[in-house]
């Protein structure tokens, strides 16, 4: 069994996970902060990406990183790299259909926090960015970790997106998602099967980290 | 020390207007919900921003609109003790002290001035553990604690003691008045109690409605609140319009009557207020018939709701409140009030 | 059950006729409902729909003389209006007569009981399809014709699940095969007997080409250009997977160069497409360097095509057409296959790039 869509699929989710963790929470933070109007437009357009079908989402990525097309044409020109049909392609997909799930979960942890937490520790002189990485974060741990979670899942298992703007490259491009659906097509259902059972032992796996991970301390009201 | 105040934020229909000035002690807003004090503090302490005005300490300008300076909070040396003392939930006591000396670059000094610090408040066996599994006090001493390591220039206490329960109120305010002569800090005290106001404030401001009706001395300012907020915000139950009839004269149209007062009427008197314990069935001037209308229990004193004889059939009741070991079976046919006791009103 | 056009095409009666008419054609409607929840009804209750249909003769004989009427009283008042008449009495009869259709015996075309022909065809032949069939219907106005075009192997995998299907036009006989039982074994794995027998014709045969992006980067012009690309790995080449028809000849012209295509595929430089589209799409976005497709893909797809296969390197392309031996509309469905190999049908069919089996 060539285990290189195992290996691919992996890949793509994490790397697509760190881009859109460290982007996300970026985003849930700042957006917070914009005046209202901007604030439910850049909204709007950053949730986008969940709402619409992954095949029209690769569409557009097509449209902007094909070789025919600015962006695509300019990377071609200048670096000589091409951006689909690649590897790499899978990470751009993954990370487009995840960001949404990372950035309306750190909103809403974001959101919920107390910010005389943050006032505080203004008062008393810490630096900004201690303030958010060692007391808003851990504040906001469970939110941040559940959204971390999703987009990692969801990366690991795009397949319209992916599809289109990667291809099913065997040994180069190919995922778990695509595999599965050559595999089927092609009459090789019981091959297509063993990567559904994989796909399935990956992810309880990683459902089981997450909760280990989250050890839960007793709450309790001041008395 | 000095601070200089002098601020307006037009926040949505609130409007903001605050101009003071304050030196050593501590010095309390007093005045009801909604009345500004809060979003004071926070403009000093540099957490919100004012629409225009300049807050000037120990001669460091925090924040001048014209000149377009607003100092962070980092930079403010401003304590700022929140109402739920916002210690930090994922560390330990010791760890939320060791913040408060995050800019102390020694590690051996750091060390000796959180544990003199502990040890002082009473924190010694506390220092593992996390602020959930405090109580109340213990959590205020740890926020105190975390706020004078930092040693700040000005202590801006947020209604400090509403998150406690009535014993712990009164133990933690003798603390805190320990704490801070102590320290010799310099504090502003938000509350809406007027029994922490004058046991805690050598100074104190009534605000209402977004801006300072009087300022002075708290002493002074209970004894002669000069407006009818005023007199509500201090604790005067009785307050009646009236008019002044002579140098040392009021008379009050819906009572009916007329009082001496021990200081001169200025013209311009709107009304007059009359502290509930203040009647007094031997009292020798201004004493009037009287008659009773309700009696209400309190844990240690009773409150009688009473009416001159010649009060208007529409006005409201006046509130008399004596200790309950003074109270008589049978009660006086008169009462009356002291001539100093007399608050005269001019807004 | 009656599709949705013929619900649109009630509205339509309805809306465009005057008052007196619009009640005629109410009544029909009811009468169309009421036989709707009856035949849903019977269905419910397990009996066969010949059965319903045989008691029901006589009301749907009131039914057909009540159209006629309907038919001749537009004749005569809308005379200045023809087609739309026509077109009133197509859409009121197909609407009129869906529980009527398992009924027909030996209709003539133009005077029968109306007949929907459910045919599922190649990707590929969508647009001749779709021309041919309009002309189809046009001449015989009882026939509606559904369309089913998606790739073959698809196609196949829906008609074997239990899917309606009168007419099936493959672009390559494996699929065919899989499902004609006079096939080797070998080829009908499952052993399907779904080919009508006696029916099975050679209809069509397309011609296998390399196309090329129009920048053509790599500079390929011909087949061994691709095929001395792909040995040294220099280029990336788009190809249908084994379940695509095309994907099957470009994997007999990858064994006439000798080539592997397990060692290609492991060296990363074939995309495969789960359809002919997704390969037109790949060479036309310039996302690989060449694909192979069918001469008339590359027609629709407006891509420059630089070679065309020879016989020896992939056989012929041929497109077999059989009827399903599950239809309902044996005749009529054979009617359709017969009209499909006539001048008119292949003048469309060549002007897409396909010819007439030699």
């Amino acid at each position: 069994m060539d285990w290189y869509p195992l290996y691919n699929s992996l890949r793509i989710a994490a790397i697509s996970g760190v881009i859109v963790f460290f982007t996300g929470i970026f985003a849930a933070y700042y957006v917070a902060r914009l005046p209202r109007l901007i604030k439910g437009v850049l909204d709007v357009l950053l949730t986008l990406p969940l709402v619409l079908p992954p095949t029209v989402v690769g569409f557009f990525l097509i449209l902007m990183l094909g070789p025919n097309h600015p962006v695509g044409n300019w990377f071609l020109n200048v670096f000589n790299i091409k951006l689909v049909m690649t590897w790499y392609s899978g990470v751009f997909a993954a990370a487009v259909v995840s960001f949404p799930l990372m950035y309306r979960t750190a909103r809403g942890a974001f959101e919920s926090f107390d910010e005389t937490l943050a006032f505080s520790g203004q008062t008393l002189g810490l630096p900004n960015t201690y303030i958010f990485w060692r007391i808003r974060m851990p504040a906001c741990r469970q939110g941040i970790l559940a959204g971390a979670v999703l987009a990692f899942a969801r990366a690991l298992g795009e397949y319209g997106a992916t599809s289109m703007i990667a291809g099913y490259i065997p040994g180069r491009t190919a995922t778990i998602s695509t595999t599965v659906y050559q595999l089927w097509r092609t009459d090789n259902s019981d091959l297509a099967f063993k990567w559904v059972v994989v796909n399935l032992v990956i992810s309880a796996v990683v459902l089981l980290a997450v909760n280990m991970l989250e050890k839960k301390k007793p709450e309790r009201w001041s008395y | 020390m000095s601070l200089s105040v002098n601020i307006k934020k037009n926040p949505g229909d609130f409007e903001l207007d605050i101009a003071f000035e304050s030196k050593d002690g501590v010095l309390g807003f007093l005045g009801a919900s909604g009345s500004g004090k809060s979003m004071t503090l926070r403009c000093i302490a540099g957490i919100e921003k004012p629409d225009e005005g300049s807050i000037v300490l120990d001669g460091v300008t925090l924040f001048d609109s014209e000149k377009h300076i607003n100092l962070p909070p980092q930079e403010r040396h401003v304590g700022y003790l929140f109402q739920n003392f916002a210690l930090f939930p994922n560390m330990t006591v010791r760890k939320n002290i060791l913040c408060g000396l995050y800019n102390e670059k020694d590690i051996v000094k750091k060390k000796k001035i959180s544990d003199d610090m502990i040890t002082m408040l009473g924190l010694q066996d506390l220092e593992d553990h996390y602020p959930s599994q405090l109580s109340g006090g213990q959590q205020q001493r740890a926020a105190v604690a975390r706020i004078l390591v930092n040693n700040p220039n000005l202590l801006l206490l947020d209604e400090p003691f509403s998150a406690l329960d009535s014993f712990l109120r009164e133990q933690m305010q003798a603390q805190l008045l320990d704490v801070l002569r102590i320290f010799n800090k310099k504090a502003i005290l938000v509350t809406h109690s007027r029994d922490e106001a004058y046991q805690l404030c050598s100074n104190l401001a009534l605000l209402d409605n977004g801006h300072i009706l009087r300022i002075g001395g708290t002493k002074e300012l209970f004894a002669d609140p000069e407006s009818r907020r005023g007199a509500i915000l201090t604790g005067c139950k009785n307050i009646v319009d009236a008019r002044k009839t002579g140098e040392n004269e009021v008379e009050v149209p819906a009572w009916g009557v007329r009082f001496i007062t021990a200081k001169p009427v200025r013209d311009g008197l709107k009304a007059i207020g009359i502290r509930a314990h203040y009647f007094n069935p031997k009292a020798a001037a201004n004493h009037y018939p009287v008659f009773f209308v309700e009696e209400i229990e309190e844990p240690f004193a009773w409150v009688i709701t009473f009416a001159f004889s010649t009060q208007k059939k529409n006005s409201a009741p006046i509130w008399w409140r004596i200790p309950k070991d003074r109270k008589t079976d049978v009660l006086p046919k008169e009462l009356g009030v002291a001539p100093k006791n007399i608050l005269l009103l001019y807004e | 059950m009656p599709t949705l056009a013929g619900v649109a095409s009630l509205e339509q009666i309805f809306r465009k006729q005057s008052s007196f008419r619009s009640c005629l054609y109410a009544l029909l409607e009811m009468r169309v409902t009421l036989n709707m929840i009856q035949t849903c009804k019977s269905t419910i209750e397990n009996k066969s729909l010949k059965q319903r249909i045989t008691t029901m003769k006589k009301p749907i004989s009131l039914l057909t003389a009540a159209i006629m009427a309907a038919a001749c009283l537009t004749g005569c008042s809308s005379a200045g209006n023809p087609t739309a008449a026509t077109a009133a009495i197509d859409t009121a009869a197909a609407a009129a007569a869906t529980t009527a259709s398992a009924a027909a015996t030996t209709v003539a075309a133009t005077t029968a009981e109306p007949v929907e022909l459910i045919v599922f065809a190649a990707a590929s032949m969508t647009e001749t399809l779709n021309e041919i069939g309009s002309m189809y219907t046009a001449a015989h106005p009882n026939v509606t014709l559904t369309f089913n075009f998606d790739s073959s192997g698809t196609l196949k995998t829906q008609i074997q699940e239990g899917a309606s299907c009168d007419l099936f036009i493959s672009a390559g006989q494996k699929q065919m095969n899989q499902m004609d039982k006079t096939s080797d074994a070998a080829v009908n794995t499952e052993g399907l007997d779904l080919v009508l027998q006696g029916t099975r014709v050679n209809l069509l045969e397309n011609k296998v080409v390399l196309v090329v992006p129009k920048s053509n980067p790599k500079n390929i012009k011909c087949f061994d250009d691709m095929a001395a690309g792909l040995n040294d790995g220099s280029i990336l080449m788009a190809m249908g997977n084994s379940d695509v028809p095309v994907g099957q000849y470009t994997q007999k012209i990858l064994t006439y160069y000798k080539l592997d295509e397990a060692t290609l595929a492991s060296a990363g430089v074939l995309s495969y497409g789960t359809n002919v589209k997704e390969v037109t799409t790949q060479v036309s976005q310039g996302t690989v360097d060449c694909g192979v497709v069918y001469y008339t893909d590359a027609l629709s797809a407006g891509l420059t095509n630089v070679a065309e296969a020879t016989r020896d390197m992939c056989g012929q392309a041929i497109y077999p057409a059989a009827l399903i031996n599950t239809t309902a509309h044996k005749d009529q469905a054979q009617a359709f296959l017969n009209y499909l190999k006539t001048d008119e049908a292949m003048t469309i069919f060549k002007n897409a790039g396909f010819n007439a089996v030699a």
